[in-house]
């Protein structure tokens, strides 16, 4: 087969798209395997049984991948709304979700230090508590590899939403308002968006505490940034 | 048109920001703080974009799948340090969540003072 005939952004678009209608309808079978995992599989199965060289997809998958920028902006609104909605005890849910970013930013970075992690691995491993969009624009914004940023962010949102409630019940914190701000901060959009399917409340809260910490955790990694150049 | 024009002209602008005006911030997170900043100075008005951000946020997982698929390339990376990968990954995270949810918990009785809808 020759390759170059895949060399089109057609390919990887449909691909893409393709991969991820199916994984959303394995999904609905299979409850446990989040879309996020298995339609990248499914992209790299088809990429290496047809021997296309992921040059040619990327002409395509760059193209959907650009709207991860626009998809960062966006979150604007949610902010908003829920800032609106929130106003009387807006400061103590900013100040939780400050101090979600901090310690997230010092444990990841710590965990990978201390462990004799690379310095590759540390520069993409600094953002990945935070929405994925943001995190990648982070991890090439310090030097890091963005795939691997990618990689690292969807496993920290599964662990944080399937670790996340049992853990919080456990600790006593109970309340919606603080378990949903807790789980926004440590499992941004994949947490938010299992916490939404329960309660829209919930799922509120914690898009506003993902999206919070989208506008610290770049603010607070801005001396680490100037400390790793 | 309209609200997806609006955001990735904030997009644009964040971009020229950084590049251009050289301010250290991502920029794509330039364009969210712009949008955010607009929105509460009612620049732009919230039914402009609700519609189009309500798309793109809600299809988000989509857009990261090609980075994904490109992410196999990195399992050698990651290989003499996958302690320290899981360790961030599961440690880390379970640290965020508590010391967040706590310091929350305390915030909002605090402020609070009389009970309500803390349920």
């Amino acid at each position: 087969m020759t390759a170059d005939r895949f060399a089109d952004p057609m390919f990887g678009t449909v691909l893409t798209v393709g991969a991820y209608v199916l994984a959303v309808l394995i999904r609905r079978r299979l409850i446990w395997l989040h879309p996020l995992l298995s339609a990248p599989l499914i992209v790299y199965g088809v990429l290496q049984l047809g021997e296309i060289p992921i040059a040619d997809y990327r002409e395509g998958g760059d193209m959907v991948s650009f709207f991860l920028g626009p998809a960062t902006v966006a979150m604007a609104i949610p902010l908003y709304k829920h800032a609106i909605r929130l106003k009387h005890m807006l400061p103590s849910l900013l100040a939780g979700a400050l101090v979600g970013s901090a310690v997230g930013i010092v444990i990841n970075g710590l965990s990978v230090l201390l462990l004799g992690g690379t310095e590759s691995l540390l520069r993409s491993a600094l953002p990945k508590s935070v929405t994925t969009a943001v995190a990648v624009d982070l991890s090439g914004w310090l030097g890091g590899s963005p795939e691997l940023t990618a990689a690292l962010t969807v496993l920290t949102g599964l662990v944080g939403s399937v670790a996340g409630p049992p853990l919080l019940r456990l600790c006593r914190v109970d309340g919606v308002i603080a378990s949903s701000i807790a789980i926004g901060a440590a499992a941004h959009g994949i947490g938010s968006a299992k916490l939404l399917s329960e309660s829209e409340e919930q799922g509120g809260l914690s898009g506003f505490s993902m999206a919070a910490c989208a506008v610290f955790t770049p603010v607070l990694l801005l001396p680490v940034h100037a400390w790793l150049l | 048109m309209r609200g997806l024009s609006i955001i990735i002209g904030f997009d644009g602008l964040g971009w020229l920001l950084h590049r251009f005006a050289g301010v250290p911030l991502p920029s794509h997170v330039l364009g969210l703080l712009l949008l955010t900043a607009a929105l509460f100075l009612q620049i732009v008005k919230l039914e402009w974009v609700e519609e189009s951000a309500t798309f793109l946020t809600k299809h988000m997982m989509l857009f990261f799948v090609p980075l994904l698929a490109g992410a196999a390339a990195f399992v050698p990376v990651v290989g003499s340090s996958w302690l320290a990968a899981i360790v961030s990954l599961t440690a880390g995270t379970l640290a965020i969540l508590l010391v967040t949810g706590l310091a929350t918990k305390r915030l909002v009785q605090r402020s609070k003072g009389s009970a309500s809808d803390d349920s």
